[in-house]
């Protein structure tokens, strides 16, 4: 029986209580709510993420998040106060936990074997003789994810022009409890039934749907609009990230006024595809 | 004809082209597809004495009669959301405007015989009716009854009519000027190919790479345009599709405004005169506003304003 | 439940469509009088919209002839310039129109009431008005019937009927059949064969002859012979016409 899941920021932020687990996905990012859960003052999260999403970083720097685990491949990649494995083995650890594992038999470095034996650890080999390296599977509380579209049942798509080779990542969202999206925008069953290449969850998984148009932003989102780089570029350039933040990036009650505040203009300018259309 | 790196130029730029008493065209169909952040541009640079010739235009005409921005109008149907252009049939009975009546394919002929660049086309329409007995401004120049010289076939012939400037909002469109359009094209590529002058306002400016690997897409190719203009929301309050819908609040106000001068002064003075530019218009309008009007990709339709949302 | 007076003039109207007719629709009752008529009588009828929308099967009702739920379901979606070339070839069997003004030989005004250069009122104009009326082989006018609206003569032609009468029409090279139909609220109206003059058909169920009479400024052929009443059709089928009108967009009275 379907059943409409539209939300407000505000309900699905209540749905992250503090000392939530979160997974987060570089690229896909629920700004909005990110906001909405720093200006509801959480704390004690325990964050997860896919890449190197700038909702960790924004989370750390104001003190919502206690631990952080961090999937990057690249030198550049840094979340302060993260623990930094490489992708494979963080959506390794999400993947045991879809496929009903209570570990992932994956390649982990020594330094991680020390750094953090919860996690990781050697265990006998099973089918030859010696040792395997395992990587606990990870169950999040809440996934949350920015998407292109969604419909009031919870079918959630990419836009036709994205490229699907980030949707099995993506997909590791099954791993969590809860998984709560936001989307650009709100679509008919039969623009879903249109786009139906590009769907990404089972609806019944998800939780609720928050319609957020710019809802990545200041982040990207690849398939509609830039990164606000003189904005992240500022942040980036402050000794005290938070008070910037405070100001910048959550003065606004809301998502509308927060979309108001930055203007038509600065909004167009970001933008490089107005319909995520091909 | 300019160089192509010329093309691209800003709206404010765009408008300061037209000077006052230009025999203009806009682009359009009912609530589709109108230039009206180019008409408020126009409005806010005070233009005067238009002529205009359209097709489907009702909604700039009315925005222009309201501003007192035109002396002659060849007319074939302006209509409302909901009933008559209060601005234009007040202009109209006070004598403040002239006008010469055509039907919808008459003057969409006249345009055609300047695009098609012969002297006068053969129509089957208008004829017999007063739209060809009663002539106004362009008596001798607007529909006569003729036989045909072959075969004796009686019909009518219009002249050709070929604008100083066309004005058309599309989707997309190049540097260069190739325009794409999703739909309903109305007439604009026909008005666009007659006129001496051709202004672009779209949504979207893309690489010509685009162009090319759509271009079952395109409507009107780059060497028919004289100038390009990024407009995103610039057919607002009316739609364009599979971009976002008509907003019939605005629509109506319009309309409602329009029942006496100082009403319509009034809308101009909040929403044209009092937003400089069209960002700052449309920050007025609201970003949340034009989030809510995006179109569903599949009806076109706005499923706030059109469907039973949530 | 009887019928309302819009729903008798929608299926009046739908009456006159014949299955694999081409009708041009605009906007208001006739765009119901077709949808009626593709439920019932004509499934194989084709709707071009003068926009330049072909055969659309929208799943919203459209609220204008461009209107977006009828691009994404027509065959072909092309310019206004096609569409009436459609009509002034001859490919349009029946369009419907409207009028502020109809006389007794059919013709319409929508142009101006009063004097051309100076008028009483300014009304929206011809639109495809007049290239449908030149070149559809059948027309149906549907209006209110007011006094006002039906003179001797209107004050002006934007769309001709028989123009000054028998032969009228062929004399300017004009084709089709020209009006075949006049539909409003008080009863269903014809025109003669030979004098081309306008001859009642039927009297809505609740109208009587002198209400006609009133609100007409010319003598209607056939008022003193008795006059059929309109039938109304079936239950099934009135629910059917109410289902396609959910929320009295165009159904309001």
């Amino acid at each position: 029986m379907k059943h409409k899941k539209l939300a407000t920021a505000t309900q699905a932020a209540a749905l992250i209580p503090d000392g939530s687990s979160l997974l987060l996905f570089d690229g896909y990012e629920p700004m909005s709510l990110i906001r909405e859960l720093l200006r509801q003052n959480r704390r004690r999260l325990t964050l997860y993420s896919c890449g190197p999403a700038f909702a960790a970083s924004l989370l750390a720097a104001c003190g919502a998040a206690d631990h952080i685990l961090a999937g990057c491949d690249s030198e550049s990649c840094f979340i302060p106060g993260a623990l930094h494995v490489s992708r494979a083995i963080l959506n390794a650890q999400l993947a045991a936990a879809v496929n009903g594992g209570d570990h992932a038999s994956v390649a982990v470095p020594e330094r991680l074997l020390a750094k953090a034996p919860k996690l990781y650890r050697e265990i006998p080999g099973i089918f030859d003789t010696g040792t395997q390296t395992a990587a606990a599977a990870l169950h999040p509380d809440v996934a949350v994810v920015h998407a292109a579209r969604a419909d009031f049942y919870g079918n959630i798509q990419l836009d036709p022009s994205a490229d699907m080779r980030d949707a099995d990542t993506l997909r590791l969202a099954a791993a969590a409890k809860t998984v709560i999206v936001s989307a650009e925008q709100i679509v008919s069953d039969d623009a879903i039934r249109m786009n139906a290449l590009r769907g990404l969850f089972d609806p019944n998984a998800v939780t609720c749907v928050v319609e957020a148009p710019y809802g990545a932003h200041p982040t990207a989102f690849a398939t509609r609009y830039r990164a606000d780089e003189e904005l992240l570029r500022e942040y980036e350039a402050q000794e005290d990230s938070a008070a910037f933040a405070r100001q910048h990036l959550l003065s606004s009650p809301d998502q509308d006024s927060y979309l108001a505040g930055l203007g038509f203009e600065r909004l167009i300018s970001l933008t490089t595809n107005r319909r995520g259309e091909n | 004809m300019t160089t192509s790196n010329k093309k691209l130029i800003s709206l404010k730029e765009a408008a300061a082209l037209v000077p006052d008493g230009a025999n203009i065209s806009f682009g359009g169909f009912a609530e589709t597809n109108n230039p009206l952040s180019f008409v408020r541009e126009m409005i806010r640079a005070g233009k005067k004495h238009l002529e205009i010739s359209g097709m489907g235009d009702a909604q700039s005409v009315e925005l222009l009669c309201g501003a007192g921005a035109v002396d002659l109008v060849r007319v074939s149907n302006y209509m409302a959301k909901n009933g008559r252009c209060p601005n234009f049939c007040r202009c109209v009975e006070q004598g403040a405007i002239q006008t010469e009546d055509y039907s919808h394919f008459g003057i969409t002929n006249r345009f055609f015989a300047a695009a098609m660049g012969i002297p006068f086309m053969p129509v089957k329409v208008m004829i017999g009716s007063d739209l060809c007995e009663i002539q106004n401004f362009d008596n001798g120049s607007k529909v006569m009854e003729f036989d045909d010289p072959f075969s004796g076939e009686r019909c009518g012939i219009v002249p050709k009519l070929s604008p100083d400037f066309a004005v058309i909002h599309v989707a997309r469109a190049d540097a260069e000027g190739n325009c794409q359009l999703y739909g309903i094209t109305s007439s604009i590529e026909i008005i666009a190919r007659a006129a001496k002058n051709v202004i672009v306002t779209a949504e979207e400016i893309v690489d010509t790479e685009e162009i090319r690997r759509t271009n079952q897409f395109t409507v009107l190719p780059s060497f028919f345009v004289d100038h390009v203009v990024h407009c995103p929301f610039g057919a607002y309050p009316g739609g364009v599709f599979t971009y976002y819908d008509y907003d019939l609040e605005h629509l109506d106000l319009i309309t409602r405004s329009g029942k006496s001068p100082e009403t319509m002064t009034a809308y101009f003075d909040e929403w044209v005169y009092g937003t400089e530019t069209e960002a700052a218009f449309f920050d007025k309008v609201g970003v949340r506003r034009l989030m809510d009007l995006r179109a569903d990709p599949y009806s076109g339709v706005s499923l706030r304003n059109r469907r039973q949302f949530l | 439940m009887s019928w309302t007076k819009d729903e008798l003039m929608i299926a009046a109207a739908a009456e006159v469509i014949e299955n694999r007719d081409i009708a041009l629709v605009g906007i208001g009752l006739p765009v119901m009088a077709a949808m009626f008529a593709k439920h019932t009588t004509a499934p194989d009828l084709k709707l071009i919209y003068e926009s330049g929308a072909i055969d659309a099967l929208p799943k919203d009702l459209p609220q204008g002839p461009g209107d977006f739920p009828l691009l994404r379901t027509s065959t072909m979606t092309t310019s206004l310039f096609d569409a009436l070339g459609y009509v002034q070839r001859g490919k349009v069997d029946i369009a419907f129109l409207g009028a502020a003004e109809i006389d007794q030989y059919g013709n319409l005004n929508a142009t101006v009431i009063g004097d051309y250069m100076r008028p009483d009122c300014r009304l929206p104009g011809s639109g495809g008005a007049n290239d449908m009326g030149s070149s559809a082989r059948k027309i149906v006018v549907i209006t209110r019937h007011l006094r006002r609206k039906f003179p001797a003569r209107v004050s002006y032609i934007t769309t001709p009927g028989f123009l000054s009468g028998p032969g009228a029409r062929e004399r300017h090279g004009l084709g089709g059949e020209g009006p075949v139909r006049v539909v409003t609220d008080l009863g269903v109206f014809g025109f003669d064969d030979e004098t081309k003059r306008m001859r009642i058909l039927s009297i809505h169920p609740g109208t009587s002859k002198q209400e006609i009479i009133d609100n007409t400024q010319f003598e209607i052929l056939g008022m003193d012979a008795d006059i059929p009443v309109t039938a109304e059709r079936s239950e099934e089928l009135h629910r059917l016409l109410q289902s396609l009108d959910p929320q009295h967009i165009y159904i309001k009275n």
